[in-house]
């Protein structure tokens, strides 16, 4: 398990220097139990709210250009 | 006539092929207009039955949307139906007069392409020189109007390294940033595409960008061919992927009047032209749109076959899959994939 995140977080650094991405930064962007736990929130308001008030549904959001009023929607009192 | 249980919410209609521009990574290979491109009247008629289907949001897009003269009375046709409607543009085209008018339209979103951090890589890529001062222009009086702004980015070996410049620039303007993969499609040429590894990179940037800066600093998102079921990195997606909505409730309508169930995919995919069937029809045929509407697990293909998302996933892009392999439900591109090649390599 040790050697296992060695080595990820070994290949993370590298492919995060390609774009001037620090070690830190790199790491950083791994998944965390909040970041986990925030996703499923997001899943469950886009269950309920989003697919009635995204007028593209699911699909809008990826298929045709994101649109800041998605992420209002969707991200409401943080943005 | 029967009525399926899908509903094509969003629909992307090439308005026009014809454009202004001649994108290395165009996967239409628009330029000219196609024969026969569909008439005024047949346009707002298509509105009409997009309405009675349930649609919810017609995006158009070219070629370059812009030049098709009616464009305006296409979109505020739209409007008036009640559906929402976002303008897809490079940018080039786009001065007050435009920004008056689709102040009127109030549109869901207007998206401008920039695909570098430069005018050199952005003006190279496509084919025309001062369209990244242009875009930037457009850009400019879009905010200016308090109108929904995205930036689209597509990335290929070309550019993806310019990905921190362009951040810098969007930073803080309150503009959305999609950043989507170049396939081999139409004009691009395979030589270009991202490697696996630089592809986990753009991923990796846009994971860090999500948290270093706030949504309101940088509203950033992967686009659908930027996935899937990462272990390591947090969702850079919006939303979780919940498979390739083509034909299920996304649908693409070519300007002479083809039926896709998304542009992005080759010719082979034409279910049909709506002057010889109505949208209704070609929508609601049970043979249409098979390889989604009638999907198994046992379609998947490649290393999808033994993945434990396939069911949901059903393979990521179908586009990438078919233009990669040659086979339905097997996208290449997936970072669970790419992290499971990662731990054994």
């Amino acid at each position: 398990m040790r050697r296992r995140k060695k080595k990820i977080d070994a290949k993370l650094k590298t492919l995060g220097q390609s774009l001037g991405l620090s070690e830190v930064d790199a790491l950083k962007a791994k998944r965390t139990v909040k970041s986990i736990v925030s996703l499923a929130i997001f899943a469950g308001v886009f269950a309920i709210l989003g697919s009635v008030m995204m007028p593209g549904g699911p699909a809008g959001l990826y298929y045709t250009g994101v649109s800041i009023k998605d992420f209002r929607m969707l991200f409401g009192g943080w943005f | 006539m029967l009525k399926t249980k899908y509903k094509p919410l969003s629909v992307v209609w090439e308005t026009t092929l014809n454009c202004n521009m001649n994108c290395m990574h165009c996967g239409s290979s628009a330029g000219n207009q196609r024969i026969k491109e569909l008439t005024p009247k047949e346009g707002l008629n298509l509105c009409n039955d997009l309405s009675k289907l349930g649609t919810r949001l017609v995006s158009l897009m070219g070629g370059e949307a812009l030049l098709r003269k009616d464009w305006d009375i296409l979109a505020n046709h739209i409007r008036d139906l009640g559906m929402n409607v976002t303008l897809m543009s490079n940018g080039w085209l786009i001065n007050e007069s435009v920004v008056s008018k689709l102040v009127k339209i109030d549109p869901y979103a207007v998206t401008i392409s920039i695909d570098g951090g430069n005018a050199k890589t952005h003006d190279s890529i496509r084919c025309l020189k001062g369209s990244f001062d242009r875009s930037f222009s457009s850009l400019e009086l879009l905010t200016d109007a308090n109108l929904p702004a995205t930036v689209i980015t597509t990335v290929s070996k070309k550019n993806f390294k310019e990905l921190p410049v362009l951040r810098d620039l969007l930073l803080n303007r309150g503009i959305a940033w999609q950043i989507q993969m170049a396939n081999p499609v139409g004009r691009f040429p395979k030589s270009e595409m991202l490697s696996k590894d630089e592809f986990y990179s753009v991923a990796l940037f846009i994971a860090s960008t999500r948290k270093n800066f706030t949504i309101r600093e940088m509203p950033i998102m992967g686009a659908h061919n930027f996935g899937y079921h990462s272990k390591i990195l947090q969702n850079i997606m919006i939303l979780p992927w919940i498979g390739c909505q083509a034909g299920l409730t996304a649908l693409g309508i070519q300007s002479d009047g083809g039926v896709k169930a998304c542009l992005s995919l080759p010719d082979e995919f034409v279910e049909g032209n709506i002057r010889n069937r109505s949208i209704s029809e070609i929508w609601n045929d049970p043979n249409s749109f098979s390889y989604n509407r009638n999907f198994k697990i046992e379609d998947l293909n490649g290393k999808c076959k033994e993945c434990k998302y396939g069911k949901k996933c059903r393979g990521g892009c179908l586009t990438v899959s078919t233009s990669l392999t040659g086979e339905n439900h097997c996208d290449p591109y997936c970072l669970n994939l790419i992290e499971k090649e990662m731990i054994t390599a």
